[in-house]
């Protein structure tokens, strides 16, 4: 069991770091091992070449000497380091780096660096211990931005580490990140297979697969959307998951929807969370109803607005 | 009548004070409920209780005779483990309620989520709006009404009992099929409908265990 949350805010910049506190908030009764948010602040970048880079200062590593080694890495590839900021143990670095994202990421790896999350404005904040800890260490109740996810975890599939935690980012690929609830049963066949394709893992838990999943079929050309449908079918299990991307927040529900997912759906934002009671701690106004979105059921908003929801049948996977 | 505000008290402690009010023949209402978890859980007799807004999941559990009137929405599990009394729901109610209920009467006014009345045992489920998928899985006994219309897989592998449905049906599961509706359902169905003074669709549909795979009879070891 794990709790998973989302907001939106359409056309608009809201309070995001401050609702996702409070969502998380709400769901920490199903699961208190870890927490993540992940935060899209709507900022649009100077340039193309110009990115957020996250890496852990992990307990024991010396915070200069951690600046010098990626310096050395973004300098080997023609690009270099402009500032540093530090939340908690997160370094939020800003870089200027022109060439691919996914070989920048593998070279961090190499020399032990260990990459939280990297994009145009993407922020994730996750690690061990409740939403109000991570809040009083990382601050990020003050980041306004355009919607953003949010997660509580009770460990089922691998480990309690910081890098297990929600929201996963898409290892390699700027601006994905996912909420995930349940378990993927087909975790092995399909890690192989993306494997084989030559992406890399970063850890053993399966929700890592969903977020390489949704990166993959992007890149290729699919709308979040068309991921979202060919998800629901491809993924197998049982699972409810969110997903993030600079300028949609989209979720599936699949065909046994034993993980929940209720939301809100308003003139200005969207709110979604695992339970009623999460909702009612950022939408106080008890005269507007929750929605629940039937099994297999997919659905994605915009920042500008723009709702797209299809319930998949039965037919479509011929179990009738 | 007394009134609790659950936004100063604990679970723990609204549901003391339910059942202390149960033992004192007490009327009770419960205001800022705002959709938490497990409120009126293990109420062992005949009180009635208000709750003005939504509830979360949970509610209404392991209760024994208590008439329980949500002013909202309930979510999960409602009436788990029902054993007698009333559970009325005046707006929505979320997936799987009243898994193992054993006696007395949900009524749900709005809509129900998916798999209701999961290895129900006894009582009876009304559904005014529509019913979820595999409404009525593993349905042992008893009766679910939906005056609305149901979704896929409805009475997915059902032992015995009825379910009732009013609308259309998407899909049937496993092991359940039609069933003529006989004068005694009819009767039955519109003295339940008129109890809770609800608009009877005129037609209903029936259906139970086609009994091809779950048998409990008698064997011989």
């Amino acid at each position: 069991m794990c709790g998973i949350a989302g907001v939106l805010y359409k056309n608009k910049i809201g309070p995001v770091g401050k609702d996702l506190v409070n969502l998380v908030y709400g769901i920490r009764h199903r699961g208190e091992d870890s927490c993540g948010v992940a935060l899209f602040t709507g900022a649009k970048a100077s340039d193309e070449h110009h990115w957020l880079l996250e890496v852990r200062l992990e307990a024991g590593r010396e915070r200069a000497g951690l600046l010098e080694t990626v310096a050395r890495v973004l300098n080997e590839r023609s690009g270099r380091l402009l500032s540093c900021t530090q939340r908690g143990t997160i370094l939020i670095l800003e870089i200027e780096y022109g060439a691919s994202v996914a070989d920048l990421c593998y070279a961090l790896d190499r020399v032990q660096v260990q990459t939280v999350s990297i994009g145009k404005n993407l922020h994730l904040y996750k690690d061990l211990g409740t939403g109000d800890v991570l809040d009083r260490d990382y601050g990020f109740s003050e980041i306004e931005g355009t919607h953003g996810i949010g997660h509580t975890r009770l460990a089922t599939e691998s480990r309690v580490s910081p890098d297990r935690s929600h929201p996963f980012w898409a290892y390699g690929f700027a601006d994905v990140a996912i909420v995930h609830n349940g378990q993927l049963t087909n975790y092995y066949k399909l890690k192989r297979y993306f494997q084989r394709l030559g992406y890399q893992f970063r850890t053993d838990n399966d929700s890592e697969l969903i977020a390489i999943y949704c990166a993959h079929y992007l890149k290729e050309g699919f709308s979040l959307f068309e991921i979202l449908e060919r998800s629901v079918t491809e993924l197998d299990g049982t699972y409810t998951f969110l997903v993030a991307t600079p300028d949609q927040l989209g979720f599936a529900k699949d065909k046994l929807a034993a993980k929940p997912l209720v939301y809100i759906d308003l003139e200005d934002r969207v709110v979604l969370a695992s339970e009623e009671v999460a909702l009612r701690t950022v939408i106080t106004d008890m005269s507007v109803d929750v929605e629940e979105p039937p099994p297999f059921t997919v659905g994605c908003w915009s920042v500008t607005g723009e709702k797209q929801y299809r319930k998949i049948f039965y037919k479509a996977v011929g179990l009738e | 009548m007394i009134t609790l505000d659950a936004d100063k008290l604990s679970v723990t402690e609204i549901n003391r004070a339910l059942r202390e009010a149960g033992e004192a023949g007490e009327e009770v209402e419960v205001i800022n409920t705002r959709a938490r978890h497990h409120l009126g859980v293990g109420i062992l007799a005949p009180v009635k209780v208000t709750f003005r807004g939504s509830v979360g999941y949970f509610c209404g559990g392991l209760c024994d005779g208590p008439v329980i009137n949500v002013l909202g929405s309930v979510g999960w599990c409602a009436a788990d483990n029902f054993m007698s009394g009333e559970l009325i729901v005046e707006k929505n109610a979320g997936s799987c309620v009243a898994p193992g209920m054993r006696g007395g009467t949900l009524l749900v006014k709005g809509n129900i989520g998916s798999r209701a009345g999961q290895v129900m045992k006894d009582g009876n489920i009304i559904v005014c709006g529509n019913a979820g998928f595999m409404t009525g899985f593993m349905l042992i006994n008893g009766n679910i009404i939906i005056l609305g219309n149901a979704g896929d897989l409805l009475g997915h592998y059902m032992i015995g009992g009825s379910i009732f449905v009013g609308g259309q049906i998407l899909s049937l599961g496993v092991d359940a099929e039609e069933a003529e509706v006989t004068p005694g359902d009819k009767l039955f169905l519109e003295k339940i409908l008129d109890q809770y003074k609800l608009p009877n669709p005129g037609r209903f549909r029936k259906f139970v265990s086609g009994k091809k795979y779950h048998h409990y009879g008698k064997r011989v070891y």
